[in-house]
């Protein structure tokens, strides 16, 4: 009896979290896109009024921001200088790669970075300010959609979650 | 010839790092003792790898070796040429702007990046150079002291005369200008006292700044306007910053002759270099001529490569009467560039 009931405790507690795990995603996909928006809006500022090289952009980016973002923008600078020849866009590439792994983002949002990280430095100003400005874009499209599922998805796998929990005790208690 | 180990923490800190890895590898790989008096390293694409030791030219072997034959000389490949553009930029090729509109980058330490490639032209005027195919690389060094044997011509008790000095390229203006403008900053012990000295660094060469800051040694009385047009920065820096003597290279233009008499009315003395080959040859370039006719300039250095780079040819006064003509045995050498 008791046994059975820490397993059914147990159970309800494990799609819980995995419900409250899969919500996550969906409350901080909208602010991940966000705060790389903002990210982009500080490097045009950089790149058009200061004319300021990459390396000291990224560490600008860096500073006083935390989280997944904040490390992306280290990660690009320190893979920059990690040996003598690096591009910067296999910088950007590696450094995406690991942030894919530690955030919220989906693969298409991802796809939005790959891309402009393959022209960033490689072209005048005027080219510059062009991608970023079609970079922002996108990631502001893709905010807004996923503001969209937070609503819709967000408390669906919360409630999910337990419900399956409790679903899978009843019918093997 | 310079001491081996200056060259050595030039090349290490100051312009492998700016090589693609191969490159740097390669010339590492050379005996330092050999390569005691680079001046200048030249990519180009498809092309030997060059290096100019003084007045002589050598190629580098694939195995690091200097050889006079073409044949076996390494060859610097696209993908160098790319490689070195995108270190030398920070791989922000936007903020290079300025530079690849002059044709040239100044790289941390003061040494000058020339480059070339295909120009686009907007207006008239020069914008941009895309499909950069060769790179000369020109290693700036300081030899404190260099001007020493110059010093007792272009200083009384009170001031420093009005000097121009007059050299090809290669022969060592650059360096001399910034020994002359450290020791005027300095002082001489039981000589002269150290005055103010505004320098115009248009071309960050004789002060070498990073982000403003003198890499080079040019004084503790001088303040520096770095990547500044001359003819503008003379009259900034006689309205800020009150200089005794003012300090430009390489002047040319018509401007620059325009400011150079402005700071003369102001009272200010000059010390300005330019390319030539002697005073006779000057003269006869009209943007520099009013100069001569109104004998602005008290000193006039003749530099030449007569006897190893940095060599004094001659020295005049205000009237061209010759102070000192082809140097003594023992006249020290100057190696540099610029």
């Amino acid at each position: 009896m008791w046994i059975k009931m820490l397993g059914a405790t147990l159970v309800i507690a494990a799609t819980s979290w995995a419900g409250f795990e899969a919500a996550q995603r969906f409350q901080q996909r909208p602010r991940q896109l966000r705060e790389l928006q903002s990210c982009l809006q500080m490097l045009e500022t950089e790149i058009n009024y200061g004319l300021t090289p990459l390396p000291t952009a990224l560490e600008k980016l860096a500073e006083g921001r935390e989280g997944p973002i904040g490390d992306f923008c280290c990660a690009v600078k320190n893979e920059l200088f990690a040996h003598q020849g690096m591009t910067m866009r296999a910088a950007w590439n590696i450094s995406l790669d690991l942030l894919g792994k530690h955030c919220a983002l989906t693969e298409c949002d991802q796809n939005i970075l790959r891309n402009f990280g393959a022209t960033l430095g490689m072209s005048d100003r005027h080219d510059q300010i062009k991608h970023l400005k079609l970079a922002m874009s996108q990631l502001a499209a893709a905010e807004t959609s996923a503001w969209e599922e937070k609503l819709k998805n967000e408390r669906m796998f919360r409630a999910l979650g337990i419900l399956g929990g409790l679903a899978v005790v009843i019918l093997f208690y | 010839m310079l001491p081996e180990r200056s060259t050595n923490r030039i090349l290490e800190n100051e312009i492998l790092p700016y090589l693609p890895r191969t490159l740097s590898l390669l010339i590492s790989s050379i005996p330092r003792i050999q390569l005691a008096a680079l001046t200048e390293i030249r990519l180009r694409k498809g092309k030997p790898l060059i290096l100019h030791l003084g007045l002589r030219e050598q190629f580098v072997d694939a195995d690091g070796r200097l050889t006079k034959n073409p044949e076996r000389a390494y060859v610097v490949s696209a993908a160098e040429i790319a490689a070195a553009l995108n270190i030398m930029s920070q791989s922000s090729l936007y903020a290079l702007e300025e530079e690849l509109r002059n044709g040239y980058l100044t790289l941390c330490g003061g040494h000058r990046v020339g480059f070339v490639g295909q120009a686009l032209v907007e207006g008239g005027k020069i914008r941009s150079i895309k499909h950069i195919s060769a790179f000369n690389v020109r290693i700036a060094r300081e030899i404190p002291g260099a001007a020493d044997a110059v010093m007792p011509y272009l200083i009384n008790m009170h001031r420093a005369y009005n000097t121009l000095i007059i050299s090809p390229p290669q022969c060592g203006k650059t360096t001399m200008l910034r020994d002359i403008a450290r020791q005027l900053s300095n002082g001489i012990p039981g000589m002269f006292s150290g005055i103010k000295v505004g320098i115009v660094d248009e071309r960050s060469e004789i002060a070498g700044a990073y982000e403003g800051v003198p890499q080079k040694n040019v004084g503790m009385r001088t303040d520096v306007l770095d990547a500044c047009p001359k003819a503008e920065g003379m009259i900034m820096l006689i309205r800020s910053m009150s200089p005794q003597v003012i300090v430009v290279d390489e002047i040319g233009k018509i401007e620059d002759v325009h400011a150079i008499e402005e700071a003369v009315r102001a009272g200010v003395n000059l010390l300005v270099s330019v390319h030539g080959t002697g005073i006779s040859q000057l003269k006869e370039r009209p943007s520099l001529h009013k100069l001569f006719r109104e004998r602005l300039f008290e000193r006039y250095i003749v530099l030449g490569c007569s006897r190893g780079v940095g060599t004094i040819e001659e020295i005049y006064d205000e009237q061209f009467t010759e102070l000192l003509h082809k140097p003594p045995g023992d006249r020290k050498e100057i190696k540099s560039c610029g």
